[in-house]
């Protein structure tokens, strides 16, 4: 089954802002209006703080020694079209630090896939959000 | 594709997990394989109550929920814990592709149930020996 539209990256979401392209398909935002005026598109500063969130994530995995937890983040914040830190290695997180981050993680990846006013940026979001559920299932830290 | 019919395709695949799991059930030993079992007999409780959700949904929106079809094809052969482990998590990684599906065309309290439902989905995965996945109900994310 199909199952959507791809995904509307960042880039894809400020042309839309701008009124320069449409996101068609299960995206159940209006067709932008080509206007001479941007008009500001709530998703753009939704995914920038998305990626904030996964880059925080992605060294707090680093510093706790979960180094394929922080490949996990790497990978969904280049899903959005951020660009990933590899700033010097951290301190050492304190025990369990990693899980209460990720379970944090993992709320906030829910409410933004809640609050995402484009359908598909829901789904990847909700995707990202399981991903994180799945490890934590598999007891992290 | 309206949110209806978003919620009608997803009734569609609950109740085809349903059926699937009632022959997941039988043939699986509680006496054999108990975690087996009880894990299938879980999840069969867990899709059934998706179904009876969906359809309340339905027909609080004015709609005749889609009917169940007589029989489903089954994934063969089932004849070891294995299998039945195997064809359990094909079903579960299908009904995550179909809820990541349905948050996108929903929006406000069914958004939030069909996000719960791709992570509880996606954490049953694991009990039929699933591995972690990058984009859980997503796999084209990760071709990108």
């Amino acid at each position: 089954m199909s199952v959507g539209p791809l995904l509307p990256r960042r880039t894809a979401i400020a042309l839309a802002a701008a009124g320069l392209v449409a996101v068609t398909g299960c995206d159940d935002r209006a067709t932008p209006t080509p206007s001479a005026t941007p008009t500001a598109d709530p998703d753009v500063a939704l995914v920038e703080k998305v990626i904030r969130r996964l880059r925080h994530a992605q060294h707090v995995a680093e510093a706790g020694g979960e180094s394929e937890l922080a490949v996990l983040h790497r990978t969904h914040i280049e899903a959005l079209d951020g660009t990933t830190s590899e700033g010097s290695s951290p301190a050492k997180s304190a025990p369990g630090a990693v899980r209460g981050e990720e379970q944090r993680l993992q709320e906030y990846l829910e409410g933004a896939a809640l609050a995402a006013a484009s359908g598909a940026l829901a789904r990847l979001l909700a995707s990202m959000s399981a991903a994180v559920a799945q490890r934590l299932a598999q007891g992290l830290g | 594709m309206s949110e209806t019919d978003a919620l009608q395709t997803t009734l569609a695949a609950e109740h085809a997990a349903v059926f699937v799991y009632g022959v997941l059930g039988g043939r699986t030993s509680r006496a054999a394989t108990p975690e087996l079992f009880d894990s299938v007999t879980a999840a069969y409780a867990a899709h059934r109550a998706r179904r009876d959700h969906l359809v309340r949904e339905l027909t609080g929106l004015g709609e005749d929920p889609v009917a169940g079809e007589a029989a489903y094809d089954v994934p063969q052969p089932l004849d070891t814990p294995a299998q039945v482990e195997r064809a359990a998590l094909d079903l579960e990684r299908s009904c995550a592709a179909t809820y990541a599906y349905l948050v996108a065309t929903t929006v406000e309290d069914r958004r939030r149930w069909a996000i719960d439902a791709l992570r509880e989905t996606a954490v049953r995965e694991l009990v039929f020996r699933g591995t972690p996945e990058t984009f859980p109900g997503g796999d084209e994310y990760a071709d990108r």
